[in-house]
């Protein structure tokens, strides 16, 4: 799927793995992305848990990247005054309507379909018993955030999974460091009691627009490649190939290569988001030759 | 398609830990015999079970304890690649040692980010002769080593179950009994593919809602595993 502005192109995909489309399990990641205004873009990925808990994380997930969007969009005008940017507004405030709406969603659906506990196989009784005093643990999901507004970069991370910036002289770098708490698949979550203090929150202002393209993913990405180097080539490879043939190139093969890159690597699902802010010009002169 | 970004693909790396109890009470009654003839057994087995799994590369390792520990296979082995060497019994239970050595194979500096949780098998006969309790703390205090499927398997009358129990965790998996070769045998079959089997796709969950410190379900063992033969009292360690 491709979306654009006056400053950035996005495209983003989604697959579902080869370990779930083994089990006929549903993909539990979801990807979205809106134009909210010329200078207002925003990009949200998120993976739900596999646990046998999280039996509607596919749904956790969906609903976690709907809500980064609609509070976006609800509170666009709070996020800069005066080309300040509300630190407060962009950050705690808007974290905490993002809960507050996953979960209003999820009482929604709730309210809808009820648990029914007795045809959840393998569940022990402390389990249901969890799942009872904390439904929103069956939604539970990852969220990664990225929001373009004018000149300003927000990174939001609550969880496993990677956002990378490439430079304009393609070094790669993560805004927001690997939390060492995470290995072996444990993971921050929006279940949890009080998820708005597990955002990790970046916020940059790129006025000579150094930055080219910033790449957004679930953790079956990364964990697909051999090192952090191979995960960080993707950043330089992809800006060498738009610089030869256009951002078309993106769109037209990234379902492809995230299905290749999963089916090789980690067999998860894997969403990605790519965004850059390659010179509309070098884009033209690309594509025409 | 034009070729793919990135630098090169791999699978997710599991490491399968075996730690055998190799002092002199393993003689009595062919139990190390057994031991040695269980893990030779189950070996197509793993490899049918990695095989089914192909986004998990599965590797081996196994340390030997007795007076003292040692890596029996210190290299991480490819499961494809497995054979298995006899264990041969000598000195005392120097279990707290043993835990030593895997401490710090699990060290985060000595464990991929990438990797799946661990599995570690512990089976012993007896009581141990060191301090394994303050081995076993230091131990746990490696993030790998808590988020690791620690399984342990007490051969005979005389091994100390509480003990093997502490290592699995008070919410862990229980201790499982073998009293005879048979039943040893199916153990490690069950470790072999059924844990191994569940380790290579674990799920991923919310750090404060775990219940037993991993995040990898592991099925209940058979019931049928209790009465799979019948077997003469001789035969009964």
């Amino acid at each position: 799927m491709f979306i654009e502005n006056n400053q950035w192109m996005n495209s983003f995909e989604t697959i579902t793995g080869k370990t779930h489309l083994k089990i006929e399990m549903p993909n539990q990641d979801a990807v979205m992305s809106e134009v909210i205004e010329e200078d207002f873009l925003i990009s949200a990925v998120a993976d739900g848990h596999g646990s046998k808990k999280c039996t509607r994380s596919h749904l956790g997930a969906l609903y976690a990247v709907e809500a980064a969007i609609e509070v976006a969009k609800n509170i666009k005008d709070d996020f800069i005054k005066d080309n300040v940017i509300n630190t407060k507004s962009i950050g705690k405030h808007y974290t905490k309507k993002v809960i507050s709406l996953w979960r209003k969603k999820i009482d929604e659906h709730l309210e809808k379909e009820p648990m029914e506990f007795d045809i959840l196989e393998g569940l022990s009784s402390k389990e249901i018993k969890s799942i009872k005093k904390n439904p929103y643990v069956s939604y539970g999901s990852t969220l990664l955030i990225v929001i373009l507004i004018k000149d300003f970069i927000v990174c939001y991370q609550l969880g496993d999974g990677d956002i990378l910036f490439v430079s304009k002289s393609n070094k790669v770098t993560k805004p927001i460091k690997r939390d060492t708490r995470h290995i072996a698949n444990d993971t921050s979550s929006l279940c949890l009691n009080r998820p708005e203090k597990e955002f990790k929150i970046k916020v940059f202002r790129d006025l000579n627009h150094v930055l080219q393209m910033i790449l957004l993913s679930t953790d079956g990405y990364s964990n697909s490649f051999s090192s952090e180097t191979g995960f960080f080539k993707v950043g330089s490879d992809l800006i060498e190939m738009i610089s030869e043939d256009g951002f078309s190139v993106i769109d037209e093969n990234l379902k492809e290569w995230i299905e290749e890159t999963s089916n090789h690597g980690s067999g998860d699902d894997t969403s990605v988001s790519i965004l850059t802010r390659i010179n509309k010009t070098d884009e033209l002169e690309a594509a025409s030759s | 398609m034009k070729m793919r970004p990135g630098g090169e693909l791999a699978t997710r790396p599991l490491e399968f830990i075996w730690l055998a109890d190799c002092s002199i009470s393993m003689r009595n009654s062919g139990k190390i015999d057994a031991l040695n003839e269980a893990i030779r057994k189950s070996i197509p087995h793993m490899q049918e079970v990695a095989y089914e799994n192909p986004n998990a590369q599965v590797y081996i390792r196994a340390i030997k304890f007795s007076s003292g520990a040692s890596w029996h296979i210190e290299d991480r082995v490819p499961v494809e690649s497995f054979e298995w060497e006899d264990l041969e019994v000598k000195g005392v239970t120097d279990l707290g040692a043993a835990f030593k050595l895997l401490k710090d194979s699990l060290r985060v500096s000595e464990m991929s980010d990438r990797a799946l949780p661990p599995v570690i098998v512990l089976i012993s006969d007896g009581q141990p002769t060191d301090d394994y309790k303050a081995a076993l703390k230091e131990l746990m205090e490696e993030p790998w080593a808590v988020k690791a499927v620690k399984i342990a398997i007490a051969i005979g009358r005389s091994a100390n179950k509480r003990i093997l129990k502490e290592f699995c965790g008070e919410q862990g998996i229980e201790v499982l009994s073998a009293d005879n070769a048979e039943t040893l045998v199916e153990y490690i079959k069950w470790v072999s593919t059924v844990v191994l089997q569940a380790a290579s796709s674990p799920a991923s969950q919310a750090s404060e809602i775990q219940t037993m410190g991993i995040n990898v379900s592991i099925p209940i063992i058979d019931d049928d595993f209790e009465d799979i033969e019948t077997i003469s009292i001789e035969d009964v360690w």
